[in-house]
């Protein structure tokens, strides 16, 4: 029940991924087919909720089958070419040398050990989850609706992504959602292994892919059902697509780009690297005169980001929109504008966020030494993206102080937030690797 | 000039950026682990110091192969000792921690026999700053001949130790997690699921199914304060899960809350007796220490001085 369920998850991303595009190839359409369906399946059951109508399997196995045919019909031209295409062709590999199939087996076990693991343990390490996530999930599938949560209090500290992906699974039979994490694990491997492949050849993709996989910070929250981990691919992905609309100007890339920063506001709503997205995605389209598609993209983002925020700050007065975060940052910045304070948390950054990324910057540094040595400039653009996340970390951190009091003790926190700088520097090595 | 410099700069930017790494690693592994010297962080600790100590030698070794002249030499020896004697205290002081848990481990840092905070970052970051100082200004300065193969070999060996390490690290760490997680996956493969909450929980979990069976749905609950030591049943967020559709109150409520309480909880003796004072009850209800039993249910108020009350129960008011 569980694998019918989640395919069908799958065909509804598959169906959105063919609206977007179709010249995807199969190793990269199938896991953004998982990673778009689960999100927009759980927006879904969000909207489904909202109108008060009771999230039971039969609802949503309706919603999904109905918007799943409504796409079918939108893209059924382009599903035939895509229906034509030999499944044995597209798995047909060059054959491998003996470090990628070391790498690649490495990968696997892996993964297996990692779906092992979130078959047998149901939700019982995982504090936050059971503290919120699970929790939420546990309640709706009780009570049918949102109501009964909402009034038991801290509800609105973060988005249902989690919690509805909880739900699909409990409501399919499961025992354990954990099942969820090692397939969003698996499928940002792959998009990662196949962004990248059109930069890099084969066995330095397979590598620098391994080397993200096997990062700590992400491998340790792989299992675990926590926002940290969809909200790292859905981040990293999104900023993936963002890159290769800029190298290939493709606009598919980049409705693919918005659908998944998007999405990862919908996992994690106060973060603010989606800034840097936005800034850069119309940096590009000023420089480029390009007006029609951005915009597109902005309008996707929005919708989905405002979807979460509009409702929270509806019902809850203490929640933070997006303007109250703003304005009151900017007021903050101005009148309590403290150096020994700005000292002290770019202190709390680099030693919580920036002193772990050391070892993965070395790597990447010495390859910009070398790359400039030679004179190749070709990536820079990404450094400088990633130079701006990075001045969004100190910044938010900064801006943080006033929303927060205690910011000080939680470090954890900042570290498990900084987990999806790992993959995007992996990902510039992987393009200054010569 | 120039160009001299930049060679000198590439063929010492790789042992000397992948000794900085391998000095982060060995950091971020412990620290990462949380601190805590287990048998496998002790097995970590070692592996990544005697990683930096290769990577150590094949940077001094860079420097035996372009030995300087004159002034430089004492230089290049200061450099040649540093390396050695540091990576050298590395190993003693891992082993040495090694030794003893009780000894080394005190409040989340690990010291070394003086009493001072070892392998911890902010040192880290003088010694590199220290070794980066003098490897650079040796580089920049130009010691000996410098031949391409030398160049080559460095690049490929730092390269591999950096990236291994880095491989490493994260399939040392992951394979810690996921060992404490499969090995009761391949003895109790058929386990229900009560008994993994039970292994991952501890006996909260059977007092929280105590209490789900003992008590209506619509009990209300009054809980005792999240300070210790009742971090677990005084955490609202987390005791919410385990007994819903049942609610929780705490002390501090407003009255109109405090007035729907039907049940209070009773935590044992041993773990930090709670409520402290005489309560009027219709019922108490006590969790048998061996499962299975029937639990005991008397029939008169709360006394906290009460010899049962070393056992966890619910006071139905």
């Amino acid at each position: 029940m569980i694998i019918i369920g989640l395919l069908l998850t799958t065909l509804l991303g598959f169906f959105i991924t063919l609206l977007v595009s179709s010249s995807l190839r199969f190793l990269e359409r199938i896991p953004l087919s998982f990673v778009l369906g689960l999100g927009i399946q759980t927006l879904l059951m969000f909207y489904l909720a909202l109108l008060k109508i009771p999230l039971t399997l039969f609802n949503i196995t309706v919603l999904v089958l109905l918007v799943t045919v409504f796409l079918g019909i939108l893209v059924r031209k382009r599903l035939r070419t895509v229906m034509k295409f030999n499944i044995t062709n597209a798995l047909k590999f060059k054959r491998f040398d003996r470090l990628e199939l070391l790498l690649l087996s490495i990968l696997t076990i892996i993964l297996f050990v990692l779906l092992l693991i979130s078959v047998y343990w149901p939700i019982s390490f995982d504090w936050d989850a059971i503290a919120l996530y699970d929790w939420r999930a546990r309640v709706f599938v009780a009570t049918g609706g949102m109501d009964e949560a909402i009034k038991r209090g801290y509800f609105f500290g973060y988005p249902l992504f989690t919690s509805m992906a909880h739900v699909w699974v409990y409501l399919l039979g499961g025992v354990s959602p954990r099942i969820v994490y090692p397939l969003l694990y698996a499928c940002f491997i792959l998009l990662f292994y196949a962004v990248l492949r059109k930069f890099q050849n084969r066995q330095v993709s397979i590598l620098i892919t391994f080397l993200t996989g096997v990062t700590p910070s992400i491998l340790g929250h792989a299992f675990l059902a926590y926002t940290n981990f969809p909200y790292t691919l859905y981040l990293v992905i999104g900023t993936l697509y963002l890159y290769l609309w800029e190298k290939f100007k493709k606009s598919e890339d980049l409705i693919s780009a918005g659908l998944l920063i998007g999405l990862s506001t919908w996992v994690r709503a106060y973060e603010p690297f989606w800034i840097a997205f936005l800034l850069y995605l119309w940096f590009i389209a000023f420089r480029r005169r390009l007006f029609k598609l951005p915009l597109v993209c902005t309008l996707i983002f929005l919708i989905i980001q405002q979807s979460w925020r509009l409702y929270a700050n509806y019902l809850e007065p203490s929640y933070i929109s997006l303007t109250k975060q703003v304005s009151f940052s900017l007021v903050s910045l101005v009148n309590q504008f403290n150096l020994g304070e700005i000292r002290e948390v770019s202190f709390f950054v680099l030693r919580y966020a920036i002193f772990p990324l050391i070892p993965v910057f070395t790597l990447l540094f010495l390859l910009i030494v070398k790359g400039w040595l030679k004179k190749n400039r070709e990536h820079s653009s990404f450094l400088f993206f990633l130079l701006f996340n990075f001045l969004i970390l100190f910044m938010g951190s900064y801006l943080f102080t006033f929303f927060w009091a205690g910011w000080r003790e939680i470090p954890d926190s900042l570290a498990r937030l900084s987990v999806f700088f790992y993959p995007l520097i992996y990902f510039a090595i992987g393009l200054f690797i010569v | 000039m120039i160009i001299q410099g930049i060679k000198s700069f590439n063929l010492s930017f790789f042992p000397m950026f992948t000794l900085v790494t391998f000095f982060v690693l060995t950091y971020t592994t412990i620290i990462t682990l949380g601190g805590n010297l287990t048998s496998e962080l002790k097995f970590i600790n070692t592996i990544m110091v005697l990683f930096t100590l290769a990577s150590g030698v094949l940077a001094s070794q860079s420097l035996i192969d372009n030995r300087p002249k004159g002034i430089l030499a004492v230089l290049y020896f200061l450099v040649f000792l540093w390396t050695r004697i540091i990576f050298l205290l590395s190993i003693i002081v891992s082993l040495l921690l090694c030794f003893d848990r009780s000894k080394y481990y005190i409040a989340n840092h690990l010291r070394n026999w003086f009493g001072t905070k070892v392998l911890h970052g902010e040192d880290y970051i003088f010694l590199f700053g220290l070794f980066v100082l003098l490897i650079f200004g040796l580089s920049i300065l130009k010691i000996g001949k410098e031949e391409e193969k030398t160049k080559k070999y460095f690049f490929i060996i730092s390269t591999v130790i950096l990236i291994s390490g880095l491989a490493v690290q994260g399939l040392i760490g992951f394979s810690i997690s996921a060992i404490a997680l499969i090995k009761p996956i391949i003895t109790y493969p058929s386990a229900g699921y009560d008994w993994k909450m039970r292994f991952q929980i501890g006996p909260f979990y059977d007092y929280t199914r105590f209490v789900n069976e003992n008590t209506p749905p619509d009990a209300v609950f009054l809980e005792p304060p999240m300070i210790m030591p009742w971090p677990l049943i005084g955490n609202e967020g987390y005791t919410r899960y385990f007994i819903f559709p049942r609610e929780l109150v705490k002390e501090e409520a407003d009255e109109a809350r405090k007035k729907k309480i039907t049940h209070i909880f009773i935590v044992g003796r041993k773990e930090g007796q709670w409520p402290t004072t005489k309560i009027k009850s219709k019922r108490l209800i006590y969790m048998p220490e061996n499962p299975g039993e029937e639990p005991i249910v008397v029939e008169k108020d709360y006394d906290p001085q009460d010899p049962i009350n070393d056992l966890w129960g619910i006071i139905e008011i």
